[in-house]
C-alpha cells in the first residue's frame, strides 16, 4: 500500500480540486456532491478548515469588519480559541460529537461518521417500514376493490386487478400508524356499484380503518385516493 | 446571497446528520460577523469573544428548533443580539440604544475603543497586512484581479461574472478560486510570522505546476 493511500492523502492535483470545491463552497456554487467531499476531508484534515477560515477571512477584511481580528496573533486555526471553546463546552454537556477541544479530529470523524451511519440505517429501516407498510395497505385496498367488482361481474381477475389498482394516501403518519392492522370492514363487501357516492364510503371506510379510529365522519386527507386504472379505462 | 443561504442549509442538514464538522464550517464562516456585531454592544474585546462563543453554543443548541424559513444568517443574528443584550443586563449595563437593525450589522462600523485599544504593533501589522493584500491584488494577473473583485467585492454570483467576461462559468470559477489561493499565500506565511511570499510568484507558480 503506497503512504499515499494509507494516510489517506490525495495528490496535488486532488488536494487543488478540492480547494477549489472549498472556494466554491464559499461562493454558494458548490455541488451537493462536492460539499460532501469537502466535509470528508475537513474530517481528516485540519488544514481544510484552516484554509476555510482564512478564505473567509479575506472576504471579512474586504467588507470591512475584519481589522482587530485580522491582528490578533491567535488567528492560525489550532490555536482558535472561539471554535475550542465551544467544542470544549459542549463535550463538557455531553453534546455527541464533541470531544473536547478539537485536538483528535480523527476520533471526532470516526464519532460522527458512527453516528451518520447509525442515523443512514434508522433512515433505511423507518424508509422500509413505511414501504412495507404502503404495500400492505394497497393490497387491502386492492382486496375491497376486487370484493365489489366481483360481485358486479362475479368474474374476479385478482392478479390482473391487484397490479392495476394503486392507492394513494397523504404520507403525513408515523411509522407506528402504519403498523396497526386494519380490520376490514365486512360491509364493504356488499358495495354493489362504484358509483362516486359508493366510492367515497369505501375512500372513508379504507381510510377509517387504515387510522385505525372509529368516526362518525372523517375528513379525508387531500391525497387519500383509490383508483383503479382498468375502471378508467372503461 | 441566495446561493450562500442555499449553502448554510446544506450545512445545517449536514449537522443534522451527525456532521460536526459542517457546525464548524459554520463557525468559521460567520465568526468574525458576529464578532463584529457582538462588539457593537461589549467593548470589551474578551468579553466579547466569551459572548460569541455563547452566541455559537446557544445556535447549536437551538438548532434542531432552525426550520429554514429564514435564512441562517438572520436566525444567528437574532440569537447574536439576544445573547449579548442579556449579557449586558446581566453586568446592569444598559445596551448601546434600544434596537440594532440587522442590516446595520452587514457593514458596522468598528468601535474607536477597540481600534484605540490595539497595542501599537497590532496596529503596526493590521496596517502591514492591509498593505500586503491589496499589493497582492494588484499583482495578480488581470483575468484573477476582475473575476476575484467581481465576485468579493461586487458580491455577483459565477453565472452574472461569467456573462460579464464572456467565459465559461469553470474558468470563472477556477480564476476565482486562483486568486483566493494567491491571496491566501500571502496572508498564511503573515498570520504564521513567516516572510509572505509575492501573489504573482504564487500563481505563477501555480500555473506551472498545471
Amino acid at each position: 500500500m503506497s503512504s499515499k493511500k494509507a494516510t489517506g492523502r490525495h495528490s496535488t492535483s486532488g488536494k487543488s480540486k478540492l480547494n477549489e470545491s472549498l472556494s466554491a463552497l464559499m461562493d454558494g456554487e458548490a455541488t451537493e456532491f462536492e460539499l460532501r467531499r469537502v466535509l470528508k476531508e475537513c474530517a481528516s484534515d485540519p488544514a481544510m478548515k484552516e484554509k476555510w477560515e482564512r478564505y473567509h477571512m479575506l472576504s471579512a477584511h474586504f467588507r470591512g469588519d475584519s481589522q482587530f481580528r485580522m491582528s490578533a496573533p491567535t488567528v492560525s486555526l489550532n490555536e482558535n480559541k472561539l471554535l475550542d471553546g465551544i467544542h470544549g463546552q459542549l463535550a463538557k454537556e455531553g453534546v455527541k460529537g464533541f470531544s473536547g477541544p478539537r485536538k483528535s479530529t480523527a476520533s471526532g470523524s470516526s464519532q460522527a461518521a458512527s453516528k451518520q451511519n447509525s442515523s443512514n440505517l434508522f433512515f433505511r429501516l423507518g424508509q422500509g417500514a413505511i414501504a412495507a407498510s404502503v404495500a400492505f395497505t394497497v393490497m387491502i385496498g386492492t382486496q375491497v376493490l376486487n370484493n365489489s367488482n366481483s360481485s358486479q361481474s362475479g368474474a374476479p381477475e385478482l392478479a390482473e386487478q391487484s397490479s392495476a389498482s394503486v392507492m394513494e394516501f397523504n404520507d403525513n403518519y408515523s411509522p407506528t400508524e402504519f403498523n396497526r392492522v386494519p380490520q376490514l370492514n365486512p360491509e364493504l363487501a356488499d358495495v354493489q356499484d362504484l358509483n362516486e357516492a359508493a366510492r367515497d364510503r369505501l375512500r372513508r371506510a379504507v381510510y377509517q380503518e387504515f387510522i385505525g379510529e372509529e368516526q362518525e365522519s372523517v375528513e379525508l386527507p387531500v391525497n387519500f385516493s383509490v383508483t383503479r386504472e382498468a375502471e378508467a379505462g372503461q | 446571497m441566495a446561493k450562500i443561504k442555499e449553502t448554510d442549509k446544506q450545512l445545517v442538514q449536514q449537522v443534522f446528520k451527525g456532521n460536526n464538522h459542517a457546525f464548524d464550517l459554520l463557525v468559521l464562516r460567520y465568526q468574525h460577523r458576529i464578532l463584529t456585531l457582538v462588539s457593537r454592544f461589549i467593548r470589551d474585546q474578551s468579553e466579547a469573544e466569551d459572548v460569541c462563543q455563547e452566541v455559537f453554543i446557544k445556535a447549536y443548541r437551538a438548532l434542531p428548533k432552525f426550520r429554514g424559513e429564514s435564512a441562517f444568517y438572520t436566525w444567528l443574528y437574532r440569537i447574536a443580539i439576544n445573547t449579548a443584550k442579556n449579557h449586558m443586563v446581566t453586568k446592569s449595563r444598559r445596551p448601546p440604544g434600544t434596537d440594532v437593525d440587522l442590516g446595520d450589522s452587514e457593514l458596522p462600523e468598528l468601535p474607536e475603543e477597540l481600534v484605540d485599544n490595539a497595542s501599537p504593533e497590532a496596529t503596526l501589522s493590521t496596517g502591514e497586512l492591509q498593505d500586503l493584500i491589496n499589493k497582492a491584488i494588484e499583482d495578480l494577473p488581470e483575468d484573477l484581479r476582475t473575476a476575484f473583485t467581481l465576485r468579493e467585492f461586487g458580491g455577483l454570483s459565477y453565472e452574472e461574472i461569467t456573462e460579464i467576461m464572456d467565459c465559461p462559468v469553470g474558468t470563472v470559477r477556477s480564476r476565482i478560486f486562483r486568486a483566493r489561493e494567491a491571496l491566501d499565500n500571502v496572508i498564511r506565511p503573515f498570520l504564521e510570522g513567516e516572510e509572505p511570499e509575492q501573489a504573482g510568484a504564487s500563481v505563477n507558480e501555480h500555473e506551472k505546476s498545471k
